[in-house]
C-alpha cells in the first residue's frame, strides 16, 4: 500500500494553532532581546535655551554690592526658572532667568542682614554661610 | 581678561532710537527712549535701536556683552561683545551701541542682557505689541 499522508493517518495529530494577534488598537511593544529591553520610554522636550549657570554681579538691592561673582544654578520646572546659590542653599524663583535671580537676590539681602544682626552668636553652619556670604556681597557704607 | 577687575555696579540701561555722541565734549544724547514697539505683523524688524549704560565702581580692562533674548524661552536674538578700558575708577562707565534692523521673530517680551567679565550686571526690557488699528468709520467731510 502506498504511503498515505500522516495527518490522513493519524487523525490525533494536533494541528498547528492560530498565532494570537493583538488588535490593533492595542498598545504593543516590540521587544529585540527581552532580558536586555523592557521598556523604551521616548521624551520629546523642546530645546532649551536658557544657561545652566550663570555668575550673578548684582542683588538689585541698593545697600549691597557684589564684589564676588555668586555662582548660580538655574532650573526650569514648567515654566518657573529657579535660580539656586548651592553653596549656602539659598534659592529664588521667577518666570524668567532674571527674575529668578532678583528673587534670590532679595533672599541673599535678608540673609545678610538677618545673620550679621545675630552674627556672634551664630552656629557652626550658618556662620559658614555668614562667612561665604561676606566673601560675595558687601554693605555699603 | 583680568580676575581682579571689580563687578561693576550698573546706573541706568536705557533703549533708544540712537544714541549720538557729541565729537566736542564726548556728552551722548539719547534720542527717542522707548521700551515698546509696536507692529501689525510679526516677525518684525527693529530699524533703528540704541542702547545706553552707564556703569560706576569699576576700574581695569572689562569684555562686555550684550545679549537679547526672547523672554518666553530666553532663546538668544543677538550678542556682541566689545572690550572696555575703564581707566579712571572714580568716573562713571558710560557705553553707547546703536543698532539696526534687529529681527524679532514674534510679540512678546525681550530681554537685553549686560555682562561685564562673563558676569551678569542688569537688564533692560522692551515688548514687542501688535499694533491694533482703529476700526475704519463712516468718513465725514464735505
Amino acid at each position: 500500500m502506498a504511503a498515505m499522508p500522516q495527518y490522513l493517518v493519524n487523525q490525533n495529530l494536533e494541528q498547528a494553532k492560530p498565532k494570537f494577534v493583538p488588535p490593533p488598537n492595542s498598545p504593543q511593544a516590540v521587544v529585540l532581546h527581552r532580558e536586555i529591553i523592557k521598556r523604551v520610554r521616548i521624551q520629546i522636550r523642546p530645546r532649551e535655551h536658557r544657561p545652566k549657570h550663570l555668575l550673578l554681579g548684582t542683588i538689585n538691592h541698593c545697600e549691597f554690592r557684589v564684589i564676588k561673582p555668586i555662582p548660580v544654578h538655574l532650573d526650569v520646572r514648567g515654566n518657573t526658572v529657579i535660580a539656586s546659590w548651592r553653596q549656602i542653599d539659598e534659592f529664588g524663583m521667577g518666570n524668567s532667568s532674571s527674575l529668578a535671580c532678583d528673587d534670590l537676590g532679595h533672599t541673599i539681602a535678608e540673609l545678610y542682614l538677618s545673620l550679621g544682626a545675630d552674627a556672634p552668636r551664630l552656629g557652626p553652619d550658618l556662620a559658614k554661610v555668614w562667612a561665604v556670604l561676606k566673601q560675595h556681597v558687601m554693605r555699603r557704607s | 581678561m583680568p580676575e581682579s577687575s571689580p563687578i561693576p555696579t550698573l546706573l541706568a540701561f536705557i533703549v533708544c532710537d540712537t544714541v549720538i555722541q557729541d565729537a566736542a565734549t564726548q556728552k551722548r544724547t539719547l534720542v527717542g527712549v522707548f521700551d515698546q514697539v509696536a507692529a501689525p505683523n510679526a516677525p518684525l524688524h527693529i530699524n533703528s535701536l540704541g542702547l545706553y549704560a552707564k556703569l560706576v565702581e569699576g576700574s581695569g580692562l572689562y569684555q562686555m556683552k550684550v545679549r537679547l533674548v526672547n523672554l518666553k524661552d530666553e532663546s538668544p536674538v543677538m550678542e556682541i561683545k566689545a572690550a572696555a578700558q575703564w581707566n579712571k575708577p572714580e568716573d562713571p562707565l558710560e557705553l553707547g551701541m546703536n543698532f539696526a534692523g534687529i529681527p524679532l521673530s514674534e510679540f512678546g517680551t525681550y530681554e537685553f542682557q549686560l555682562y561685564a567679565n562673563d558676569v551678569f550686571v542688569g537688564r533692560a526690557l522692551i515688548r514687542a505689541t501688535k499694533l491694533q488699528l482703529p476700526p475704519l468709520g463712516p468718513v465725514k467731510g464735505n
